[in-house]
């Protein structure tokens, strides 16, 4: 196959599932920043929500996108004797589903900057640095995913890992804040930070975390029996 | 009914990546929140076993189940995507009872590593403490408490992805999670804290602790939120119509999964 028609196929391969679910979040959470107060919300929370969509949503989609990429090749073992090796089609497959992630987030994070709502926080920078307010977090869980389901090779154990580590995350903000390394590690400075200045700092850790669990995942990969032996699931 | 139950029950009891991953996501958890690792994990009058386990009671609750919903959610689908669900249709099980035993099957095996961490603490607090009743506080609350929401949320799981992808409900329902139970009402229009919480704080407030600071507003309404009228004010009674009510959602769920499965049959 040609590299090209490799992209297509993936591109097909990869479903609706995981190349529509952020732009969907993101056109609903922009409805329900349009009407929110309408139905009730708090004055000053509405416009978070596309900020929170861009920092917490649209990472959890790429994180659990990137979890379940494994497992779901009907005749693995066929695919594993490719002179093509496996890692690479993953890899494509991730490229795919990112590249549907980064383009919602891009689209959202114009109409933030048009909405003027990006203001609501004057400490971090809006228009190209500003892209590390989804770029950051959303690579970091897409490595985790990938490197959760390449060590654990299970679904459903690489999902629940991206999960509880967002949700860990959401819930002990204020124990996070308080010490230096963990707030480094922090997904949601942007929106949730209490010190400004580490902001550029917390985004490069992140970035640069993210290697090495993307190079395990992808030496794991590389081996033909730790794929295999992960059974279906 | 039985059998589905009980090999269903083994087959998750003995996957090792269920437990490798609670071991992980439990080790960072208290590795963050290292209130764990006090005995009255920061929170009631020191000396009362009963406010000790309804706050440990708070903290598993509030997101061990977020891995549990994600583990039971590809379990039903997994029979359709590993192609032997044709197979099982032609047993003389019914579809039914096969549904029936697997939720309940799965749901024993996953909660079951959150009932080892949550006994476990509190035989370790029994035991420094000196304090027998705490095991009896300790059974009371995750059986009232916690048990009721994971009756709930594992028919919600184990049946959501037959809707959609098992990717974007697990996504769903981690939101879900946070929208529905753990978000401070006032913030947006959300059920959290109403009688459809899956958490127990209406167990908590309006059953076993009643006694609260007269200071402290009562566990109910909550100023400045919207759907107030989803939070009556807690009482034993309130506490009981929250239990019913997490029964009869899970029974929902399950008979509206039941008519789903019947509908693709035929």
């Amino acid at each position: 196959m040609k590299p090209l028609a490799l992209w297509s196929h993936e591109l097909r391969r990869a479903g609706p599932a995981a190349l529509l679910a952020a732009p969907i979040l993101a056109t609903l959470t922009s409805l329900f920043a349009v009407f929110s107060t309408e139905l009730g919300t708090r004055d000053g929370v509405t416009e978070w929500f596309l900020l929170g969509a861009v920092e917490m949503g649209i990472p959890l989609v790429a994180g659990m996108a990137a979890a379940s990429l494994l497992g779901q090749d009907r005749a693995l073992e066929l695919q594993l004797t490719f002179p093509r090796r496996y890692r690479g089609t993953v890899l494509r497959r991730l490229t795919v589903a990112f590249g549907a992630v980064a383009g919602s987030s891009l689209i959202c994070s114009a109409v933030l900057l048009a909405a003027g709502w990006r203001n609501l926080s004057p400490d971090y920078p809006a228009s190209l640095t500003g892209q590390l307010t989804w770029l950051a977090p959303t690579l970091w869980l897409a490595a985790l995913g990938l490197f959760a389901a390449a060590v654990l090779r299970s679904t459903a154990g690489a999902t629940t890992v991206v999960a509880f580590v967002w949700g860990l995350q959401q819930l002990t903000t204020a124990i996070l804040q308080e010490n230096h390394v963990t707030r480094l590690l922090y997904l949601f400075d942007t929106t949730r930070g209490t010190v400004p200045e580490d902001w550029l700092w917390n985004r490069f850790t992140l970035l640069a975390t993210a290697l090495p669990l993307l190079a395990v995942a992808w030496y794991l990969l590389g081996d033909t029996e730790w794929v295999k032996g992960g059974g279906s699931e | 009914m039985i059998a589905t139950m009980r090999y269903e029950f083994h087959m998750q009891l003995r996957s090792r990546a269920m437990w490798v991953v609670y071991a992980l996501v439990f080790t960072v958890y208290v590795a963050v929140d290292r209130s764990f690792f006090t005995l009255y994990l920061g929170r009631g009058v020191e000396g009362e076993p009963k406010t000790a386990m309804l706050a440990l009671g708070t903290m598993v609750g509030a997101l061990m189940p977020v891995a549990y919903g994600c583990m039971v959610a590809d379990r039903l689908v997994r029979d359709t995507r590993l192609g032997v669900a044709g197979v099982l249709d032609t047993t003389p099980t019914g579809q039914g009872s096969r549904l029936i035993g697997k939720y309940l099957g799965v749901c024993a095996a996953t909660a079951a590593p959150i009932a080892l961490v949550f006994f476990g603490r509190a035989i370790v607090f029994a035991v420094a403490e000196g304090e027998p009743t705490a095991l009896g506080w300790a059974s009371t609350t995750f059986l009232l408490t916690i048990t009721p929401g994971l009756i709930f949320i594992g028919a919600l799981t184990l049946t959501g992805p037959l809707l959609i992808s098992p990717m974007i409900f697990r996504v769903l329902f981690v939101v879900y999670w946070f929208w529905g139970n753990l978000i401070y009402p006032a913030m947006m229009p959300t059920i959290s804290g109403s009688i459809f919480d899956a958490t127990g704080g209406y167990m908590e407030f309006g059953l076993l602790s009643p006694e609260r600071d007269p200071n402290v507003i009562p566990y109910g309404p909550y100023p400045g939120a919207a759907l107030n009228f989803l939070r009556p004010v807690a009482s034993p009674t309130v506490a009981f119509l929250w239990l019913g009510t997490m029964l009869a959602l899970a029974v929902a769920v399950l008979a509206l999964a039941r008519l789903h499965l019947a509908r693709k049959a035929t």
